[in-house]
């Protein structure tokens, strides 16, 4: 296949070693659920000389899926578009822009029909025959429901693809639609990666699957990869063991907020969202994600929960496990026996004194 | 002999005692037959509350006067106190006898009671405590029983009982001081619930000295309440005596405790305005520095009055001691897990009507006994 880049193809593999390049391999090959063996299928699949094209097309969204790639580090997003993929189209990353831009798309679209990866970021609307989102004069529903019937694959990245996201959201204005529900009529099957945006490397490794095994990998049957949404949040919360011990920070800034306690009550909707967050942590940081900051998860990659269900409201508990046993929890939460002994001392106490005075009296005065 | 003529049987006092007696008794019955659940607070979180406390810790640190002034009468041969042998005697029977009364109510299964005595279990410091309030129980009847053979006029069983009489006194004292440190050594197992304002691995040793110097002062002060109440008239020497006991085991028992305080607890722990800290420091004003500085000056210890409140202070000392052990110095632990406790009114009831049992008894005992013979 012909390389389109602006630099040669051996000073690009001179970027990545080898080491870093299994590294990644292997990396993804733990994220999907997959032996350690795939590592090398995957290694000679991305290597291949046939990248695959991918097209992404954007409608109503805010980049933070596009922005999501850019920080990944294994691999960069130089070593992403220009060895993994073959990244035909995107209103973020193109080179050139305007006609010359469409041009590109219609030259890809004929090229590689029937081969291409159709990513799709943001909600389609779909009032008034979708005029509220168009890309060269052309509503954003007609491009993807020309593009679609020829795409080896669509997968709708983040939540707005997914289910609809905040443009979804109470009133809906502009009627905006989750890509696979557009494409239901047609019966194109569609792979939601929801998120807002999602862990880049959920996206990266339903596309290698796609590359090394030549289909898609597992799907729920809301369409998302069960490698990364099988489980919820709840269940591997690094927060988790305050939860079942009752320690919970109760607003923000408390000293159980500060002391890293449950954000349960703070509306964290883990209970309820099935993701990989808690595992899978975000741009390769340990501890960079929602929880692991502090903030209560908002359910973003939930349908019907984030952007539906309000920020701080107590989420649904939606699969209580009872814990193993309970550990310690916050002292001063009875009372003890903290009356009564008072009342004891008091009696002490009075009992004493009336001891004391007695002292004065004959022995006439005395009481037993 | 007759009965001593100079005690009124019927007096308000005695139908006082009575009425407490009968409705301590019901309520016991309600315990026997509906049991803990129904008639106290005590869950299995807090399954030593207020009975084990007062009647049985208290009880039993009350009764340690007797095996003292047996001790010295009958092995020592101190003359001066024998007149107050035999009351001391007979408070140490009754006060053991209200012990097994309430530990009888506050086991789980009260038939059960007689189990220790044929299933050993000798690892266990709760056995060797049921095996001390057997022996010791049974060697009190012992001694006490030359009272009742007296009474009876059997006075060949007298002689028997006189034959055995030091062997007896020398195996309750051995008993009772095993038994007066082991009641404290039960509480080893609690280290990580109980304060260590209280808990120490010498907790036993506090027990037994803390509960010699109440014996004490509890001889003293019911042999002043028999002088006033009934008419046994003793010299003012032996209270002089007994206070001097007092401030010289209490003195001892202050060093413990304050090394106790100084070396374990850490002197901070007790001014931390918890309620363990108040606790204890109640306890130890009332029950042990007070009385050590009012008996230190040679005008108190030889002023009856003073002696009298200064016996009231150790008695409410002590007793606060053996429930801030059993109750109070967990405090923290309980409250950390969410559990609370506070008697029932029948739980009161219960140990008001086996405090008035033995008042009552000593009277009885005073009046139908040769109890004041010497």
């Amino acid at each position: 296949m012909e390389y389109k880049g602006p630099y040669p193809q051996d000073t690009l593999f001179s970027s990545i070693n080898r080491r870093d390049f299994m590294k990644f391999c292997t990396a993804v090959a733990a994220t999907l659920g997959l032996p350690m063996g795939a590592g090398v299928k995957i290694a000679e699949a991305v290597s291949s000389p046939e990248r695959p094209p991918v097209i992404w097309l954007s409608g109503q969204q805010c980049t933070g899926c596009v922005e999501m790639l850019l920080r990944t580090d294994h691999p960069s997003i130089d070593s992403l578009i220009f060895n993994l993929i073959s990244l035909e189209y995107s209103e973020t990353l193109n080179a050139g822009s305007g006609h010359q831009a469409e041009a590109a798309l219609q030259q890809s679209l004929e090229r590689y029909k029937g081969k291409y990866i159709l990513v799709v970021d943001g909600s389609i609307p779909v009032k008034d025959d979708g005029i509220y989102c168009q890309i060269a004069g052309k509503p954003v529903l007609t491009i993807l429901n020309e593009m679609a019937p020829n795409a080896a694959a669509v997968i709708a990245i983040g939540s707005c693809a997914s289910w609809g996201g905040v443009a979804a959201a109470e009133p809906n204005p502009t009627g905006a639609t989750p890509v696979h529900e557009v494409l239901k009529p047609k019966g194109i099957s569609v792979v939601n990666i929801p998120g807002c945006p999602p862990n880049p490397y959920n996206f990266l490794s339903t596309v290698i699957h796609l590359l090394t095994f030549g289909k898609l990998p597992e799907l729920d049957d809301k369409g998302r990869p069960t490698f990364a949404y099988s489980r919820l949040i709840h269940e591997n919360c690094e927060r988790r063991p305050h939860f079942d011990a009752g320690r919970f920070a109760e607003e923000f800034g408390d000293e159980g907020h500060r002391k890293g306690y449950c954000l349960y009550k703070l509306g964290c909707k883990g209970p309820e969202t099935f993701n990989n967050c808690s595992i899978v942590h975000y741009n390769d940081t340990v501890g960079c994600w929602p929880v692991g900051t502090g903030s209560p998860c908002f359910g973003c990659s939930e349908e019907q929960v984030g952007f539906h269900v309000p920020l701080f409201s107590k989420s649904r508990v939606a699969y209580p496990t009872p814990p193993n046993q309970f550990t310690e929890a916050v002292p001063e939460k009875g009372k003890g026996a903290v009356k009564f002994a008072y009342g004891v001392a008091g009696a002490a106490v009075g009992a004493a004194v009336v001891a004391l005075a007695k002292r004065d009296g004959n022995e006439e005065d005395k009481k037993a | 002999m007759e009965s001593n003529p100079n005690i009124k049987t019927w007096t308000p006092t005695t139908f006082v005692l009575l009425f407490f007696i009968v409705t301590g008794g019901a309520t016991m019955l309600y315990r026997i037959i509906f049991g803990l659940g129904a008639t106290t607070n005590l869950s299995d979180a807090y399954p030593w509350g207020f009975w084990l406390g007062l009647d049985v810790l208290g009880g039993v640190a009350m009764a340690a006067g007797g095996f003292i002034i047996a001790c010295v009468v009958y092995i020592f041969n101190w003359k001066k106190y024998r007149p107050i042998v035999r009351p001391a005697i007979l408070t140490a029977f009754l006060g053991y006898l209200m012990a097994v009364v309430a530990i009888c109510l506050d086991i789980g299964h009260p038939f059960r009671i007689w189990h220790p005595m044929f299933m050993w279990q000798y690892h266990s410091v709760m056995w060797v405590v049921a095996m001390h309030v057997i022996f010791y129980t049974t060697t009190l009847a012992l001694e006490f029983s030359p009272m009742l053979f007296e009474r009876l006029g059997w006075e060949k069983a007298r002689q028997m009982v006189g034959k055995v009489m030091v062997g007896a006194v020398i195996f309750g004292v051995m008993l009772s001081t095993l038994h007066q440190s082991s009641l404290g050594a039960v509480y080893l197992i609690a280290e990580s619930k109980m304060s260590p304002l209280w808990w120490d691995t010498k907790l036993p040793f506090h027990f037994l000295v803390s509960a010699v110097a109440m014996g004490m002062a509890m001889v003293s002060l019911e042999t002043m309440l028999s002088k006033k109440f009934l008419h046994h008239e003793v010299d003012s020497e032996i209270f002089y005596g007994l206070a001097r006991g007092t401030l010289i085991v209490l003195s001892f028992y202050l060093l413990l405790k304050l090394y106790q305080l100084i070396m374990v607890a850490g002197v901070g722990l007790a001014f931390n305005g918890s309620l363990e800290s108040n606790m204890y420091l109640v306890e130890m004003l009332i029950g042990v520095v007070i009385p050590v500085v009012l008996l230190a000056m040679k005008n108190f210890r030889r002023n009856i009055n003073w002696i009298f409140s200064v016996n009231l202070l150790v008695i409410t000392g002590v007793l606060l001691n053996r429930l801030n052990v059993g109750l109070f110095s967990m405090e923290s632990y309980f409250a950390s897990h969410g559990l609370s406790y506070s008697p029932t009114w029948m739980e009161f009831l219960v140990s008001l009507g086996i405090i008035s049992l033995g008042i009552f008894l000593y009277k009885m005992s005073a009046k139908h006994l040769p109890l004041f013979s010497h």
